[in-house]
């Protein structure tokens, strides 16, 4: 087990140099010069020169890279080009709704989308099965902007229960917090809780199908105990994929949302960032959660290992 | 004759399907004796299999399936008692073998923790006890190093071995009657020699009835005293081992004898087989089943249903050609 | 009768060989058809399918026909008209600057799908060559493999949105960010169909038989890992729709006045108060496009791989 844990975390480090330099080269390669970009169209070629080699424009792209990685863990990851602040305290003052806001949609997504998945799979072809296969259906085709949209209208317009858009502290209340993010938790939670229940829904069908299923049954154990035991535990290893899937989806999706609602998290300083063209700040979100999505991926297959003994030998 | 364990009378076993119900099973009727092996032969489809999850009542009753007739156990008619007593019997005193060990044991549990599964659930052992009479189990089924072993998972055992632990898993609780699906299908032919040994072995150890379910003949005349013989979900021949096999009276277990190779056989001669393949169950022809595939057929073959007719002291024949007189002669 | 008939070939008669072989052809392409108007069938009886290609259809006809079914131009201003409900003369009202909304739905149908189609021919052509390739090659598969790797790691929305901050906003500019985030997965999908493929036995047999790489590669390999390569390309080409709405939406996608549903919807989100229909109908068709284009994935897949489902 342990052998299995270390090759794991040590193949993570391929991936993140790749990363790293993917989102080098994006902001880099393109097209276009930032310094150009962030100045705007009035600037002056000096003014543009002073910015480029302030930034380190005009180096060597290796060094360039090699400087980004060294600050980086160092935890430097540049000056907001907007108010000059440092970008990590910047990304980090917009981290607390980011994190509540992915927490409880994932909360309520896993405990619908799950049990009835797995109920679905057990009664088969019956209201409940079809229930989750049109919610399924409807998860991958209504983005999540929209359904916030739909809901904007329905709850904040049409009946005046939720607050059309803005965000309380959670130190002002927890209710008033909750209220706060209660449409948009939704609206995210929404495709995630879809895909949870189709795949728990599938693994469950597949498991159920199985014949160690049967044995168990020849060998006079519960039902209750099937489901809960012998079946769930060979389906969890769909479920926890799925699960961490979520999680990633869900700070990204977090973008849009955000700045549907007005939720002062990373997503909507991310699109702020757009429009100032702030590339610091913008590296630093993406970089940061492509890590946390390459963490999660590692610690799903190190789970695996816990649950499936299969996958800790191969 | 022993002690009957098990009746089973005009079995039934039906599919819902699409396209209605289809009978898969249509009134098998046969004893298992205390001690005995019954051998219960046939093609792949022919309902074998069926039968012995219909004892069990392992298909869905709620929307599968629909079984009739009686399957009598211990002065129960299986078909009326619920669902809970139901779960009683099953692996504590009628257990199943699989086919395949390695999907049919869970993967993700160790062996020995799927034998001490058994022993808690109808035997209410405490976890040490369990676990001690799991080992002891283990090594009855001739596993070696059965304290190493009880800590692995199926997948890390060889085929035979994993084939040993479902004995074990099964035998457990010490059941009356052992059905033993295909037991040595999915195995090497060495180590299905080993197997059959070893069923045969904990058939005399344990007194309990046994039926092993298999379309290998060779493995029935070696182990079995008595053999049925199925075709498309009807029995149509039962007998003793001699009967079958020195005194076929159906033209197609005479057909499954003769498809065997024989060592002494000659080499020149093709194999013998017969003619056709199992028609579909919503196919069925509406006279004697083997009629389209047999050679002796006739009109009223084609027309009437045979039934099942006594024609010797222990052989049962389903055929409109062999009269009772034709039985004795052979 | 039938088995009469069958019985009497039976008997090794050796001079039937030729014709039997004739009628084996026969049969292989009388079984073909029959299959796949079994397929047909199968597909039309599928409802949800059907829907699904009905709808796609209409939002291309509604696309295509724009110009002739409404009669505003999507970009004329008309103050006077502000914020006006529906009506006869404005079926899906007016927006903030008095253009027709019912003209700006139709005409930002011709955008979405235009992004849509091109993002999913684009990344299938694309994702299964760079497969291919890369089933062929150790050293081609490890480099391609790894960068996939990585792009994959940035969630899709976010490397679209990181892609767009750097380039121009304009539709072009969509579509190419659009394809680079969706190549990756499509090229594992090829890749490791192309892996099954290739370890099948007549692969071998077409190797034995001295057939060159790249008749293989194309010839024999690309038709049999189209399948999985068509069904993924109107997933793309539904999720296309919905992160290029998404773009615009936070205006960093088709640049303002052009009508795309996610530039109509940012408007309208403004003036959710007092104008719910700007929101509700593009919105409709948004999800009525890739829930079609979805189903008619799905019927799509079953279609051309009828042991999935």
């Amino acid at each position: 087990m342990r052998k299995f844990i270390v090759k794991r975390v040590l193949s993570v480090i391929p991936v993140l140099i790749v990363v790293s330099v993917v989102i080098f080269l994006l902001v880099h390669l393109v097209p276009g010069d930032p310094a150009a970009a962030m100045l705007g169209d009035m600037a002056s070629a000096e003014d543009i020169a002073a910015l480029r080699a302030k930034m380190g424009l005009d180096r060597p792209l290796i060094e360039q890279y090699f400087v980004w990685i060294i600050n980086m863990f160092k935890g430097d990851f540049g000056n907001s080009v907007a108010n000059g602040e440092p970008v990590l305290s910047v990304v980090i003052s917009h981290l607390m709704p980011t994190v509540s806001l992915a927490l409880y949609a994932l909360i309520i997504a896993a405990l619908i989308a799950i049990p009835m998945g797995m109920a679905a799979a057990q009664k088969k072809g019956t209201v409940i099965d079809h229930v989750v296969t049109v919610c399924s259906l409807a998860g991958v085709s209504l983005p999540s902007f929209l359904l916030g949209l739909f809901l904007m209208l329905l709850f904040s317009v049409r009946l005046r229960l939720f607050p059309v858009s803005g965000y309380t502290e959670m130190s002002e209340g927890l209710v008033q917090h909750l209220r706060s993010i209660t449409l948009p938790a939704i609206a995210l939670g929404f495709m995630n809780a879809a895909l949870m229940m189709r795949m728990t829904r599938a693994s469950m069908l597949e498991v159920l199908n199985s014949d160690y299923i049967k044995m168990a049954r020849a060998k006079g154990v519960k039902e209750k105990w099937i489901l809960g035991k012998h079946a769930f535990k060979n389906a969890l290893v769909t479920v926890i994929t799925v699960f961490g899937q979520s999680i990633v989806h869900a700070l990204a999706g977090a973008a849009v949302v955000e700045s549907l609602f007005a939720i002062p998290g990373l997503g909507q300083l991310m699109v702020n960032s757009i429009g100032r063209r702030d590339y610091y700040v913008i590296q630093a979100i993406v970089m940061l959660i492509a890590v946390f999505n390459v963490l999660i991926n590692m610690l799903i297959d190190i789970l695996y290992g816990v649950v499936d003994p299969r996958v800790r030998i191969r | 004759m022993q002690e009957k364990i098990l009746e089973v009378d005009g079995l039934c076993t039906q599919f819902r399907t699409e396209r209605g119900l289809l009978k898969a099973i249509d009134g098998v009727s046969f004893d298992v004796y205390r001690g005995e092996m019954l051998g219960i032969v046939g093609e792949s489809g022919c309902g074998k299999s069926v039968t012995s999850q219909s004892i069990l009542r392992l298909y869905d009753e709620k929307r599968l399936v629909k079984y009739s007739g009686e399957i009598r156990f211990e002065g129960k008619n299986l078909f009326d008692i619920p669902m809970k007593q139901m779960r009683q019997i099953r692996g504590e005193k009628i257990s199943m073998v699989f086919q395949d060990a390695l999907s049919s044991l869970n993967p993700v549990f160790t062996v020995g923790n799927q034998i001490v599964e058994s022993l808690r659930i109808h035997r209410k052992l405490s976890k040490k006890e369990a676990e001690e009479k799991a080992v002891k189990m283990l090594e009855l089924v001739g596993i070696p190093d059965p304290r190493r072993r009880f800590y692995q998972y199926p997948f890390e055992l060889s085929g035979g071995m994993r084939q040993r632990v479902m004995i074990a898993v099964a035998l457990a609780c010490s059941p009356r009657l052992l059905i033993a699906d295909e037991p040595t299908t999915a195995l090497d032919v060495t180590i299905q020699a080993q197997i059959m040994d070893l069923i045969v072995d904990m058939n005399r150890r344990m007194d309990m009835g046994v039926m092993l379910i298999t379309h290998d003949l060779a493995v029935v005349a070696e182990t079995c005293s008595r053999v049925i013989v199925m075709y498309l979900g009807q029995i149509v021949e039962e007998g003793s081992v001699d009967d079958i096999f020195d005194r076929p009276a159906h033209p197609y277990t005479k057909g499954l004898i003769e498809a065997v190779p024989k060592m002494d056989g000659d080499r020149s001669r093709r194999l013998h087989q017969i003619d056709g393949t199992v028609p579909l169950l919503s196919q069925i022809p509406s006279g004697c089943r083997f009629a389209p595939r047999c050679p002796y057929a006739s009109e009223r073959c084609r027309k009437e249903m045979p039934e099942l007719k006594t024609i010797g002291a222990t052989q049962k024949v389903r055929c409109h050609c062999v009269t009772e007189e034709q039985g004795k002669e052979a | 009768m039938r088995d009469a008939v069958l019985k009497a070939d039976l008997p090794e008669s050796f001079s039937g060989g030729t014709e039997q072989q004739v009628d084996m052809e026969q049969l292989r392409k009388a079984l073909k058809k029959e299959q796949r108007q079994i397929r047909i069938r199968k597909f039309a009886k599928n409802k949800a399918s059907v829907f699904g290609l009905v709808v796609v259809c209409l939002m291309i006809i509604l696309a295509v026909g724009a110009p002739v079914i409404c009669k505003y131009d999507p970009l004329e201003l008309n103050t006077v008209n502000r914020l006006k409900s529906c009506s006869a003369e404005h079926w899906f009202g007016t927006d903030t600057m008095g253009r027709d909304v019912f003209a700006r739905v139709l005409y930002g149908a011709r955008i979405s799908l235009t992004v849509g189609f091109s993002v999913g021919i684009s990344a299938g052509v694309l994702g299964m060559i760079m497969g291919l390739y890369a089933s062929t090659n150790k050293i081609a598969d490890n480099v391609l493999m790894r960068i996939c790797d990585g792009l994959k790691a940035i969630p899709s929305t976010l490397l679209a949105i990181t892609m767009m901050t750097v380039l121009k906003a304009d539709i072009k500019n969509v579509i190419i960010s659009l394809i680079v985030v969706n190549v990756p997965s499509m090229a594992r999908i090829a890749r490791s169909q192309a892996i099954v493929v290739k370890e099948q036995t007549y692969m071998e047999a077409m190797k034995g038989l001295g057939a060159g790489r790249s008749r293989m590669l194309w010839k024999h390999m690309a038709p049999n890992i189209l399948s999985p390569v068509i069904v993924q390309v109107t997933f793309v080409f539904a999720s296309s729709i919905i992160t290029e709405a998404a773009l615009s939406f936070l205006g960093a996608g088709v640049p303002a006045p052009a009508p795309s549903w996610g530039n109509i919807l940012n408007e309208g989100k403004g003036v959710i108060y007092s104008a719910w229909w700007m929101v509700l109908f593009p919105g409709i068709f948004t999800v009525l496009t890739v829930l079609g284009l979805n189903l008619l994935g799905d019927g799509i897949r079953d279609f051309l791989d009828p042991m999935s489902s």
